[in-house]
């Protein structure tokens, strides 16, 4: 009965970390979006983009670290590699900076739906 | 190499507690279900650990499923029968009186050669030595051999016995086994009657078999210690 009862619990959990896992990228989204946000207000007005860019940097250490222990590797490298291009391309006045950071934003959208569960997804 | 060094020692704890959760049934013979779920922890395991891209929870995850998932279902079969026969299958009569069932051959795709073999592995030669096998849930066949080639006993010596099956299960958990009625002469409603006469329901009945002279080996469920009647039943 014991056995029973610490399966049940650790159904229980698994059920509860994935709900909370959900919330969790969720409000690192919010987050990275705002950052997202202000570069791109910075970039359109001129002013601060190195800086918001470099905000934006120190943002996604930490939402690497965070995310690391439940998203994939490889999604996170792709939007490390974009966000590191931002400051270059700023610099180098690229048309692609905005383009740059959608995507980023769209890797950011892309973690968060993996995590929901969906007929299409689970099959 | 130390993150691979580290996630293979998680994965070995982990592994370990899902077995010692899962109990000393792994230990021994599998059932299928048992072996599906060994394949796939060992597989998850060998992927989670192998993989550093992916994150450890994700290996994780899916083997503390498959073992509380196999602790439940053995619960439930633990008190549904049918839900037992429909993972684990049930266990087959291969030979009765001495005679082979080609039929139950067939179901089972057994060649001769493979009855021979694990007629071999239970320690007989020759099969006309053989009154009744059956072939378990876990593949393994369960021999019982004729009176004349059965070791001798202090019973055997004074009383010699003749060639019988083994006692057919009736009742077991309170459940009256139908496939148990076949070719012994008694229904339902006859059984009913018996246990009626003893006072029971077979609700009560923990197990019941009958051999093959009739006689009832009735044990009822719960009641410390488990009371045992035996009596000769009509036929």
């Amino acid at each position: 009965m014991k056995r029973i009862i610490i399966s049940i619990a650790i159904i229980a959990v698994i059920i509860a970390m994935g709900c909370s896992a959900v919330m969790y990228i969720g409000a690192h989204n919010s987050r990275l979006y705002g950052h997202i946000d202000r570069v791109l207000s910075a970039y359109s007005s001129n002013k601060n983009v190195a800086d918001e860019i470099e905000s934006l940097k120190k943002y996604f250490a930490r939402y690497e670290k965070d995310l690391g222990a439940v998203v994939n590797e490889d999604i996170l490298n792709d939007m490390s590699a974009s966000i590191s291009k931002l400051l270059s391309m700023y610099l180098s006045q690229s048309d692609e900076f905005s383009a740059e950071c959608e995507a980023i934003r769209s890797c950011a959208d892309r973690i968060q739906k993996s995590e929901i569960p969906a007929w299409h997804r689970i099959l | 190499m130390l993150i691979v060094f580290i996630r293979g020692l998680v994965v070995y704890v982990l592994v370990t507690f899902a077995t010692r959760m899962m109990g000393k049934r792994q230990l021994g013979e599998l059932s299928p279900s048992e072996l599906v779920i060994t394949i796939l922890i060992s597989n998850i395991a060998t992927l989670s650990m192998e993989d550093p891209s992916m994150p450890l929870i994700t290996g994780v995850i899916p083997i503390l499923t498959l073992a509380c998932l196999d602790i439940l279902t053995s619960y439930a079969a633990l008190k549904s029968r049918r839900l037992r026969h429909f993972i684990s299958g049930r266990p087959k009569v291969l030979i009765s009186n001495g005679k082979i069932d080609q039929q139950v051959m067939k179901e089972l795709r057994f060649t001769m050669d493979d009855v021979c073999a694990s007629l071999r592995n239970s320690g007989v030669f020759d099969i006309s030595q053989v009154q009744y096998a059956v072939v378990e849930t876990t593949g393994t066949i369960s021999v019982l051999l004729k009176a004349d080639y059965m070791p001798l006993t202090q019973k055997t010596a004074a009383s010699p016995e003749t060639d019988k099956n083994p006692p057919q299960a009736l009742i077991s958990d309170g459940d009256i086994i139908g496939s148990g009625m076949d070719g012994i002469g008694l229904d339902e409603k006859e059984l009913r009657k018996e246990l009626k006469r003893r006072h029971l329901e077979p609700e009560e009945v923990l197990l019941c078999c009958i051999d093959s002279k009739g006689a009832l080996t009735v044990i009822k469920k719960e009641g410390p210690p488990a009371k045992i009647l035996k009596q000769g039943a009509k036929k």
